[in-house]
């Protein structure tokens, strides 16, 4: 009936049921079981005839499992219940997750049931009262160890390694008709009676185990009396009100008819009817982060590190083969390169000198292009003998010069003029104006900046006067000639 | 029990040898790539960058000697003896010139005094030109010319001398002419001159 909900989305927390292949196997107290689950179909089931013990045995049961299944894949799931295995609940004081892990690591080596080193997981239960509730498994090293090494041996890659208790917690999801619901559920496997405490999300509150004595079987008021102290337990430690109580596997002892006289809750029976292959689905589809699993996670990532490793490996090796092959290569050019510059070298030599003479061949014939018309072709012209030349011709009648003096400047030719002109003032300045009038004009252009009237006026200011004793009027024209 | 596989496990670890050996190969092939990917194949590209300068070098000669203007260098070559004929060869050069001015002015009648100045670089020869005239250097000249008696058309004897200095084959700048005197009967004539002079040694 179970196989209904296969495809339901019931199971599938952390997985694809609809894709996985994997083995399942439930190790309980030796019984060896396992089932294949091919893309999410249960393909086989295999039951190891005799009691696994060992290591050897283990490995030798895998073997056949395999075999008789015709098993493809290489994942592996383990469900195991065993005397070396210790699950107890405990409710501590709340603390920093370092200081919880020091205190659960003394809890282990305390509580362990084996010698040697142990290995621990917890799974966080309801938290009441300031208190947490842990549910801590402990199992043996040298026992998680075997499972590892026999997977590797065979080339399996196991998923899970979880203790039976693992599974029971989510059996309350199915059977809570809301979320907020605190349920009991009572059931039975390898010989216990489970008594598991949960919301109707499916976090746990608390769970128990009920050995019975070997080859008995227990009374139903026995199990009615544990009922009624998880309910009591579950109200005076954790403030939670047990409503519902559910039975899963029903046999002739274990049966809500049989139980409801001694509990006053309605005792409902679950519709599933589990059996040993039921709880290895279970395991199967829990997911591989389930914090009771004790596959390390080392162990897990195995494959994709070592794929991922492989490629580093691969890339670093490649990265030192191209650099070498890079370098060789480079080496080879600079070494051809080189032999052909030391050969072309002299040659190389006398090419840059003769471009050199070359350079300094037109260098020097420029040099001495511009030295020659420095010397030839940048004469001045003689301005100043043509305009004494000239000055004579230009002269009025009357006007005498004492003195003609040209000098060359920056820009044109500076003129200054010096005379005497006729004591006559109406004469003289007639004549003078004329004579300035003719420096004025063509061809040469004089720019008068100082004129005979300036002379005059500054002569006037002195007092001069008409009978000074003296020939001829004095006067200075200075002038540029550009 | 064979643990040789969890041993394998705890070997993938960061810190394990295994990572040191590959991070060490890393930096040795990053240090080697960048060693002959940044250093040597720069001096490849320089050998090469030499093979082509060389090919252009061959090109670049060819370009100027085929372009030299042989013609032109002859001509240049002309001038520059026929620019050398216009300067003076030293002081003793000068001194012979000057005394030829003397004697010139003497036979138009004038007393000729003259005066030479500190001279001047050639490469720094301010009025007298704007280009650089290395091995040139230029004497300044004080030329005093004077009638000793009575002027008689003295104006025009001066003109005469100036025309014959604009005419001497040596390079000769006027820089400054003040005649002094009355009318054509100018008694004085000061001349300063810029003579252009060989750089001796």
């Amino acid at each position: 009936m179970w196989e209904k909900l296969l495809g339901s989305g019931v199971f599938a927390r952390g997985s694809n049921p609809l894709t996985k292949t994997i083995l399942g196997v439930s190790l309980i107290y030796g019984q060896f079981r396992a089932m294949a689950v091919v893309k999410g179909h249960i393909a086989g089931s295999w039951v190891f005839p005799g009691l696994v013990n060992t290591a050897d045995d283990l490995r030798t049961a895998l073997q056949e499992a395999i075999r008789a299944t015709n098993f493809p894949g290489q994942l592996v799931s383990f469900l195991v219940e065993d005397t070396r295995l210790m699950h107890n609940y405990h409710l501590v004081p709340q603390m920093k997750q370092a200081d919880l892990d020091r205190f659960l690591e003394r809890i282990a080596i305390q509580e362990k049931a084996t010698e040697g080193p142990v290995v621990w997981r917890y799974r966080r239960a309801h938290q009441a009262k300031e208190r947490i509730g842990l549910l801590l498994d402990i199992w043996p090293q040298s026992l998680v160890n075997e499972f590892i090494t026999v997977c590797e041996d065979l080339s399996l890659r196991p998923v899970h390694l979880l203790p039976l208790s693992a599974v029971f917690v989510d059996q309350v999801r199915m059977l809570a008709t809301s979320t907020k619901k605190v349920l009991l559920l009572v059931t039975q496997m390898a010989g216990k009676v489970v008594f598991v405490v949960a919301t109707g999300d499916g976090k746990p509150l608390f769970d128990r185990f009920l050995s019975s004595p070997k080859d008995e079987v227990l009374d139903p008021e026995r199990i009615g009396r544990e009922i009624i102290r998880s309910v009591l337990f579950a109200q005076q430690q954790l403030g939670k009100q047990i409503t519902q109580v559910w039975v899963m596997g029903e046999t002739e002892e274990l049966s809500a008819e049989r139980l409801q006289p001694y509990v006053e809750l309605p005792i409902l029976p679950s519709p599933m009817k589990p059996d040993p292959s039921y709880w290895i689905w279970v395991g199967v589809m829990l997911p591989a982060t389930h914090s009771s699993n004790f596959i390390p996670w080392e162990v897990r990532t195995a494959p994709i590190r070592r794929v991922v490793s492989k490629f580093v490996v691969g890339m670093v090796v490649g990265l030192g083969c191209a650099s070498i092959t890079t370098g060789g290569l480079i080496e080879g050019l600079l070494v051809r390169e080189r032999g052909i510059s030391s050969a072309l070298s002299p040659e190389t030599q006398a090419l840059v000198q003769e471009k050199r003479d070359w350079n300094l061949r037109y260098q020097t014939l420029a040099d001495k292009q511009v030295w020659v018309k420095g010397v030839m072709d940048e004469e001045p012209s003689p301005v100043i003998g043509w305009f004494l030349g000239y000055l004579p011709d230009i002269l009025p009648r009357g006007v005498t010069l004492t003195k003609v003096s040209l000098a060359v400047q920056e820009q044109g030719w500076g003129l200054e003029l010096r005379g005497e002109a006729s004591k006559d003032l109406r004469l003289s300045a007639k004549a003078l104006a004329v004579f300035e009038q003719r420096l004025m004009e063509s061809p040469y252009r004089v720019n008068i900046t100082k004129s005979w009237r300036d002379t005059w006026v500054e002569q006037l200011r002195q007092g001069a006067t008409s009978s000074d004793d003296q020939q001829g009027r004095p006067f200075l024209i200075e002038g540029q000639i550009l | 029990m064979n643990l040789d596989f969890l041993q394998k496990l705890k070997a993938l670890s960061w810190a394990s040898p295994r990572t040191i050996a590959m991070g060490v190969t890393v930096v040795c092939s990053v240090v080697l790539l960048w060693w002959s990917l940044d250093l040597r194949l720069s001096l490849i590209a320089e050998a090469q960058s030499e093979m082509h300068s060389l090919f252009h070098l061959d090109q670049e000669i060819a370009f100027l000697r085929s372009g030299w203007p042989e013609a032109d260098a002859a001509i240049v070559d002309q001038r520059v003896k026929q620019a050398e004929g216009r300067l003076l060869d030293g002081y003793d050069h000068l001194g012979r010139w000057l005394m030829k001015l003397t004697e010139e002015g003497g036979a138009l009648g004038f007393n000729t005094k003259y005066r030479v100045e500190e001279k001047v670089s050639g490469s720094d020869k301010g009025g007298s030109g704007s280009q650089d005239l290395k091995g040139v250097q230029i004497v300044p000249v004080h030329l005093a010319l004077q009638v000793p008696k009575i002027p008689v058309r003295s104006f025009e004897k001066y003109m005469r001398f100036l025309r014959g200095l604009g005419e001497d084959p040596i390079r000769v700048d006027i820089q400054q002419v003040t005649i002094s005197g009355a009318g054509n009967g100018a008694q004085t004539m000061d001349l300063r001159l810029h003579v252009f002079m060989r750089e001796e040694g």
